[in-house]
């Protein structure tokens, strides 16, 4: 470990370096609805830190809980369990003026700059709004050059946080100097010292009404992120996207916050007004020393503006770590095919594309082991399956899904009011899945049948094409209507779609062409399927075919040498790394 | 130089001089100011600007969706595609005109010599090559066709056929002109013909219906189909989207689909009425980039297994890398770059493309700041004399305020690269591209001329 990096790791246990820390953090919403009473489980246990004056980006899908746990952070969402350390206390216990006072330090900015500001209100106003709230300036003082008790009177109080105070008096003497952020001239504040033996007694006379202070400050403001004084009476209507997202960024920086949660600040505008608010989101970090988290689906936006990033899925933060570093080389099977699904504009760029099955599950409903489990590509299998090919596993793996979709859907009215009348109708087609779900293979004979039956139809000598079939496949072994069959058999071909019109006839005549073994158990999930327990069923192919990602939630495991951490059972020395996994996939 | 109706590599759409404006009170916005481009069969052509760059209108013109106060107010809008212009021509017979019928009934060369006699000239008609050719010469060396006549307005001009014409039927070919067809006809040409998907799937599902009743009536509308053999059909295409478990979830209403579900859903209707050209707005903007992935490899899949043409509008320059073969770069209403996607990319002419592609930050990784392009796009409400991006251009010359640039040729190989700026032709002097702009047609301000030979 070089020095540098043991004295981040001292400072850092000592919780001096880092502004935010969250520990053991969940938010839960409390579900409505009659049939689902479960809890959305929108932030599920995340432990991370922010650095004074870094930028943690957060990133994931929608749903994942990016913007729960940004609005967690701000206290505008309520935590259900675990803590956030700001500078070292807890706010998830804060009350009352606690939390007032502390909300000047942590702000937030939101995506839409188009609702978030009220169009009733002038440019001005709303950027002073905050500062009427807090009954801003404080003109707070520190007295200094003395050991005495202060005591301050007149406009001014003895300032009690550990923030600057707004004027600092000199004793003996009465030097004033103003604080930066205060537009205050020194010389229109009077100030008369009296000492006794114990104690100094400053009175602090400003001639300057708090009002103008304010105004005089939200121009300052004004001008700081970009705008023009002379904006200070328009409404937002009258300002483009990019203007309304400076107004918005004026007035959370207008309390002169520490920290802000910037969430989504950038998604909606284009991509040249985009860049200029990147710019100046990184000016402003510069000279007033903010710590940002940014909370972004637009991954190549985080990359830009990030020194750490984190990943998250269902509530879950997958892989955090250095953003150069995660970029490069992600080790998460999660962040892997994330970052594989971002299309690049480099014309060089040939990268190996990983589609991701399905959507991620519910976060009422999350998988009991690793939240990426229903949807990872390289997800460990079982020992005594590993043989088996990827066509199989994919089919297994849809199979699991569509039961389960099957259980989670929200099921229509009609379909309820059946299902109570005993019609039910979820368990019927149980056979169609399987045959699409699986590979089906026919006899060699009948396979030249069903080329020659194609090769007639896309001719369009259809009905040449109706006798190949009726000759060669017997109606009575299937129990769809044979004509239909051939009917959309034709219409496949006719539309190009000649792949799925060979499955149409393989599905229905052909065997499933899936390992003895796994034949079997598939068989019995569907008699389970068709006993009207489908529940046995997924449970039965879980046994089957699960694995530790089904079951058991990761570690986060270090996977760099700057404590980059990823959240995945791969890590683990007893099986492959996760691109190792892939690799061998491709 | 006869043009023949339909050629083998003709494009399945052709879009001419297009003008779209909107009209409010204080003025008049050219949203989309004098376009052309075409789209081959199978190609995708992309179509990216930032708002205002007047993207989306152009689709919606294309689609006869342009609705009040604006209105498409000039150019042509060309569908070739056959069982289309077969099929409206059934549904519309006095207002198609029959290219062999007009040829049977009427003499070429006389009805050129009224032209001739008329205020229209023979190069006018033919070319320069032409110039001062009599009708029988013109006729002869087949340099005037019965087909120009009406594809270029002359026919309707001669009275031979209807002005509302917007069918043109020659044997087995022909086209729609779009800008002329009347509600009715346009109703018929969307869907079957031209479908569109739009960025947010809800505007084209209805939320009280199944979605599968939502395809079978698109079926039964579009074609015929009803009963069990639409249903069998719904299921097909649900499936041919890939929504598994299609038989079930055919039932299912749109909410209790998720965003990338309902955006298949919407593609399996748009293909329920077997369109030849599928015009895609800002698709996959909605939705996340794995899910985006998935739906942008689904439209790979379709467009290969049929030969689909797809118009793909989008800002995401990414996204355009991905799917697009062409590119068509818009500012201001207007068409400023086009280029093959991966020349557009690695070689980009137009200062705006330029500037746009140093903005993304992905191709910025590592850089300091990102490079922006000072202002903001403007309104465009006045018929240019001066190029539209002058303003914010860093390459700027005193001849962009007095000169309006056409679209050059700016290839390098054979790659067919346009673009509108007065930097180009690059082999010419600076002067010489400005004249050469001029001659081509670009509007010039009042007393620019003089401005333009001060320059350097
Ligand atoms: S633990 Fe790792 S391998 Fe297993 S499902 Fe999760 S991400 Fe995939
Ligand atoms: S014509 Fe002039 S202003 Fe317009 S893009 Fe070219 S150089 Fe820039």
């Amino acid at each position: 470990m070089s020095e540098t990096e043991e004295l981040r790791r001292t400072e850092r246990t000592d919780g001096r370096r880092d502004l935010v820390n969250v520990n053991g953090l969940k938010t839960y919403y409390e579900g409505g609805g009659l049939i689902n009473s479960q809890p959305v489980k929108a932030v599920d246990g995340v432990d991370f830190h922010i650095e004074r004056g870094e930028t943690l980006g957060l990133v994931g899908e929608s749903g994942c809980g990016k913007t729960t746990l940004g609005r967690t952070l701000v206290r505008l969402e309520r935590a259900t369990d675990g803590e956030v350390l700001f500078d070292g206390d807890d706010i998830t216990t804060f009350s009352g003026k606690r939390v007032k006072r502390w909300r000047r330090d942590a702000q937030i900015v939101f995506q839409d700059p188009e609702s978030s500001l009220n169009d009733r209100m002038t440019i001005g106003e709303i950027i002073q709004e905050p500062l009427n709230v807090h009954d801003w300036p404080d003109l707070d003082v520190d007295v200094v050059g003395t050991q005495k008790q202060v005591e301050v009177t007149g406009d001014g109080s003895v300032n009690q946080d550990e923030r600057e105070a707004d004027i600092t008096v000199e004793v003996p003497g009465g030097a004033v100097t103003v604080r930066d952020g205060v537009p205050l001239p020194e010389d229109r504040v009077s100030v008369d010292v009296t000492e006794s033996d114990s104690t100094v007694t400053v009175r602090v006379d400003v001639d300057v009404a708090r009002k103008r202070l304010r105004r005089a400050r939200v121009r300052e403001l004004l001008t700081t992120v970009g705008l023009r004084e002379e904006h200070y009476f328009r409404y937002p209507h009258q300002f483009s996207g990019g203007q309304r997202q400076r107004i918005g960024i004026a007035r959370a920086l207008a309390l002169e916050p520490e920290f802000v949660v910037l969430d989504e600040p950038v998604s909606a505008l284009d991509v040249s007004v985009q860049a200029k608010i990147l710019n100046l989101l990184e000016d402003l970090q510069e000279e007033f020393g903010l710590t940002y988290l940014f909370i972004a689906h637009d991954l190549s936006v985080v990359r830009h503006i990030c020194d750490r990033v984190a990943v998250m899925y269902l509530g879950h933060i997958m892989e955090i770590g250095d953003s150069e570093e995660l970029f490069e080389n992600p080790k998460n099977p999660y962040t892997q095919s994330l970052l594989s699904a971002i299309p690049e504009t480099d014309p060089t760029d040939d990268k190996q594309r990983i589609t991701l099955r399905g959507t991620p599950p519910s976060p009422r409903d999350p998988p009991q082991g690793c939240p990426f489990s229903t949807r990872c590509p390289v997800k460990i299998h079982p020992s005594e399956y590993e043989h088996l090919d990827e066509k199989t596993w994919e089919g297994i793996e849809l199979f699991r899904e569509i039961l389960r979709e099957r259980q989670r859907a929200d099921r229509s009215f009609t379909e309820r009011a059946r299902a109570i009348l005993g019609m039910e109708t979820r368990f019927s087609g149980i056979d169609e899945i399987v045959r699409e779900v699986f590979p089906h293979r026919l006899t060699q004979e009948r396979e030249q049948a069903l080329d020659r039956a194609v090769e007639a139809a896309a001719s369009n000598r259809e009905d040449e094409a109706r006798e190949i079939l009726g000759t060669n496949f017997d109606p009575s072994e299937t129990d769809a209507d044979f004509d239909d069959l051939v009917d959309s058999f034709i219409s496949d071909v006719h539309a190009g779609s000649h792949g799925q019109a060979r499955s149409r006839i393989r599905e229905r005549f052909g065997e499933m062409d899936v390992p003895g073994e796994v034949r079997g158990d598939v068989d019995r999930a569907v008699e389970h399927v068709r006993d009207g327990d489908e529940q046995a069923a997924r449970e039965l192919l879980r046994e089957e075919f699960g694995s530790v990602c089904d079951t058991e939630p990761p570690d986060h495991h270090s996977v760099s040498q700057s404590g980059r951490t990823s959240y995945c059972h791969r890590h683990l020395a007893e099986h492959e790394e996760p691109e190792v996994a892939f690799e061998r996939q491709s | 130089m006869s043009i023949q109706l339909t050629r083998e590599e003709d494009p399945i759409l052709t879009v001419e001089n297009l003008q779209t404006s909107f009209f409010t009170d204080k003025e008049t916005i050219r949203a989309v100011d004098d376009i052309s481009y075409t789209i081959q069969r199978g190609e995708t052509v992309g179509i990216v600007g930032e708002s205002g760059s007047g993207k989306s209108v152009t689709a919606r013109s294309i689609m006869g969706l342009v609705d009040s106060p604006g209105r498409v107010m000039g150019g042509s809008i060309r569908f070739r595609e056959p069982t289309t212009v077969d099929r409206l021509a059934r549904l519309f017979p006095k207002r198609t005109a029959e290219v062999d019928e007009l040829r049977e009934e009427h003499d070429l060369v006389e009805l050129v010599e009224r032209l001739l006699n008329g205020r229209h000239t023979a190069s006018e008609l033919a070319g320069e090559e032409y110039a001062g050719a009599d009708a029988e010469t013109l006729v002869r060396d087949g340099a005037v066709d019965m087909a120009d006549l009406v594809e270029d307005g002359y026919a309707a001009e001669l009275g031979i056929v209807n002005e509302r014409t917007f069918v043109v039927r020659d044997g087995s070919e022909g086209y729609v002109e779009v800008t002329n067809a009347p509600t009715e006809g346009l109703r018929k040409l969307r869907g079957r013909g031209i479908a569109m998907i739009f960025q947010d799937p809800l505007t084209s599902l209805n939320p009280v219906y199944t979605i599968g009743n939502q395809i079978k009536e698109a079926l039964r509308l579009h074609r015929g189909l009803t009963g069990k053999r639409a249903t069998e059909e719904a299921v097909r295409l649900l499936e041919a989207v890939s929504i598994p478990d299609a038989r079930r979830r055919i039932d299912e209403y749109p909410h209790q689909f998720s965003g990338g579900m309902r955006q298949r859903a919407v593609i399996a209707m748009a293909l329920a009425c077997e369109p030849e050209l599928l015009i895609c707005d800002e698709p996959t903007t909605a939705l996340d980039v794995t899910i985006q992935a998935q739906i942008l490899e689904l439209l790979e899949e379709i467009q290969e297994e049929r030969n689909l043409s797809i118009m793909f509008i989008t800002h995401d320059m990414g996204v355009m890398a991905e799917i697009a073969d062409r590119i068509n770069v818009m500012y201001a209403g207007e068409l400023v770059e086009s280029a093959p996607a991966r020349v557009l990319f690695d070689d980009p002419k137009h200062p705006y493309t330029q500037g746009l592609l140093e903005s993304i930050p992905s191709r910025n990784v590592g850089g300091e700041r990102l490079r922006t392009i000072e202002g903001d796009v403007p309104t465009p409400n006045e018929k240019p004399t001066y190029c539209r991006f002058a303003p914010r251009c860093p390459e700027a010359f005193d001849a962009c305020d007095a000169v309006h640039p056409v679209n050059v040729d700016v290839s390098t190989g054979d790659a067919n690269h346009t673009a509108a700026c007065l930097l180009y032709p690059e082999d010419m002097a600076r002067e010489d591209a400005v004249a050469y702009h001029q001659s081509r047609g670009g509007e010039t301000a009042q007393a620019a001329p003089d401005e333009v030979n001060d320059d350097e």
